[in-house]
């Protein structure tokens, strides 16, 4: 037996995590660590008490989490490292210094930075960089570290699932056994959607109903650019670059368009090209380390030779829910994104200590600030993944995800679809851990109900993108970065109400090609 | 004055110590599962639990 009986009492248990969380991060205002730790504590004693986890599921739960976790905390320290030692070398001052003259339009400025430029670094890297590298910048600009937040986790949300180089789109593929030419075109499809919404939220955001209506032209362009730019990549080239060019087009678009606008304006727009070169060398040289490891075969298999990984054997809860035995995360630790990222602050080092950028001391400030960043956002992704592993593998987040599908019917259920994946990139905190634990379900309901499985496939993979922005896990690191740490739950609410809309419109736009275009 | 600012100083290692043993004590649980000693797991579920309430307290 692999089933737990669903029931409105189990359900109401299962959801039970969630709803502490969320109560505790939006009501109390608690910080992620906080909440996290307390919503796994409850959530041990459920799966303990009713789902009938045995102690050795719940250890090895804790080190499979762990590994989950190490494969996220590697690239967020790494990120802090490249970011703060860019930083001391005076660079981020100067982008936003250069990007303040390269418009003064303050709505502007939060598409560049917010929109398009976290899109193309999640096209690179994502798990949490694009925020962590971008709202600082905006902050520089003079926008508030929630808005700053806020705005760059909505802006680069629709690139999640074709960026960090597909992986999540990848994962779609390896568990649902489907081809990516099947899944391809409805998933770009939506996201592509997605991305005017994303765009248009970020200038609301910024500037209000007059900002939107300023720069709604700009928006088009941006959108149609990146969005057609993902396609055409996705489709007819690579998967793995498709978010990355999208996100390279979009800048180009963008200079194109202060450019011009400057021009209209008569205002000075000289060196631009040149001055943003050079503010921003160590991502252009994160950009091509990442671009040959990732695509010259041989270096990238000898870089991913050294794997690091556990077994775990088969476990199994008294009620019959089986964990089937395997291994947990495998590490990289030479080919992995982190290690990338690591790669490029050494060069990066070398480089500014070179051109005597780097004043005395800094390397010291770097690490004092790493340690202080890293110990805040680090103990609250480690308890909220191990939340969401318990979850896992005691059978509740299978329970959640059933009920959800009964309660709509086959006519909702292109609606519900991208809430159902959203709801597990919110306890998980990844588009791809979204699409493990819940892709083959949303696949065989769409099988059961008769409707279509590569559009309901793309409303998961897109649900969980969109959804992955607003998780207590994503948004610690935003707010780690941008000194809001102990403060998430301010930050919460917000995120959840603009975080809701794209999600909404990934689901209906399902909702009505399922019934009026299919 | 001195004793303020020792006060205000002492979360930081505290914070630092928790996260180095909840990074580190699940490579020890696993080992001691692996090689069947339940008893040396328990307790060592049990100071990681004891971790996670010490975090929710000092937070």
């Amino acid at each position: 037996m692999n089933e737990i009986s669903l029931n409105l009492w189990n359900w109401l248990l299962a959801f039970t995590p969630i709803i502490i969380i969320l109560v505790l991060m939006l009501w109390r205002r608690w910080g992620a660590s906080k909440a996290g730790g307390f919503a796994l504590l409850v959530t041990l004693l459920i799966a303990w008490l009713r789902f009938g986890a045995p102690f050795e599921l719940l250890a090895y739960a804790q080190v499979k989490a762990l590994l989950l976790a190490l494969d996220v905390l590697w690239i967020i320290w790494n990120a802090l490292i490249l970011f703060h030692l860019t930083r001391q070398a005076g660079a981020i001052d100067k982008i936003g210094k250069t990007l303040s003259n390269l418009t003064p339009d303050r709505t502007l400025q939060a598409l560049i930075l917010g929109w398009v430029f976290p899109s193309f670094l999640q096209g690179m890297d994502g798990f949490g960089i694009p925020v962590a590298v971008s709202a600082p910048l905006l902050i520089s600009l003079g926008f508030t570290p929630i808005h700053a937040v806020l705005i760059t986790s909505i802006g680069h949300s629709w690139a999640v699932t074709f960026g960090s180089m597909a992986s999540s789109f990848q994962i779609l593929i390896a568990v649902t056994g489907l081809p990516g030419e099947v899944l391809a075109p409805f998933s770009l499809l939506l996201l592509g959607v997605a991305c005017y919404v994303c765009g248009l939220i970020v200038a609301y955001l910024s500037d209000g109903w007059a900002g939107l209506k300023r720069n709604f032209s700009a928006i088009l362009i941006l959108a149609t650019v990146m969005a057609f730019t993902q396609y055409v990549v996705a489709t007819y080239i690579v998967y793995n670059l498709a978010a990355t060019l999208a996100g390279v087009m979009g800048l180009l678009t963008s200079i194109a368009i202060t450019g011009w606008q400057s021009r209209k304006n008569h205002a000075a727009n000289g060196h631009v090209g040149k001055d943003l070169a050079s503010a921003f060398s160590s991502y252009i040289i994160l950009v091509v380390m990442a671009l040959i490891i990732n695509l010259v075969p041989p270096i990238k298999t000898f870089l991913s030779q050294v794997n690091i990984t556990l077994n775990f054997p088969e476990v199994q809860t008294s009620l019959g829910w089986l964990v089937p035995a395997g291994s947990g995360r495998i590490l990289k630790p030479f080919s992995h994104p982190g290690s990338i990222i690591l790669y490029a602050s050494v060069a990066s080092y070398f480089l500014f200590k070179h051109f005597n950028l780097l004043p005395k001391g800094s390397l010291k400030s770097v690490f004092q600030r790493l340690a202080s960043a890293a110990e805040k956002s680090s103990a609250g992704i480690i308890t909220m993944v191990t939340l969401s592993v318990v979850m896992t593998d005691s059978g509740m987040n299978q329970l959640l995800a059933v009920g959800l599908s009964q309660s709509f019917g086959a006519f909702f259920y292109p609606l519900a679809a991208p809430l159902i994946a959203a709801l597990g990139a919110f306890i998980t905190g990844s588009n791809s851990n979204a699409n493990v634990l819940f892709a083959v379900l949303q696949m065989n309901t769409a099988q059961l109900l008769n409707i279509s499985v590569p559009l309901i496939l793309a409303a998961q993979t897109a649900g969980g993108a969109l959804g992955s922005v607003i998780s207590p896990a994503k948004v610690i690191v935003g707010c780690s970065t941008v000194g809001l740490s102990g403060e998430e739950g301010r930050v919460m609410p917000k995120i959840l109400l603009y975080g809701l809309i794209p999600i909404m419109t990934v689901g209906l736009l399902a909702f009505l090609l399922q019934w009026l275009a299919l | 004055m001195k004793q303020k600012s020792e006060q205000n100083t002492s979360p930081f290692p505290i914070r630092l110590l928790l996260l180095a043993v909840l990074l580190i004590l699940p490579f020890a649980l696993y080992y001691a599962l692996q090689v069947g000693h339940q008893w040396l797991g328990a307790i060592l579920y049990a100071v990681l639990l004891l971790c996670v309430v010490l975090l929710i307290l000092i937070n």
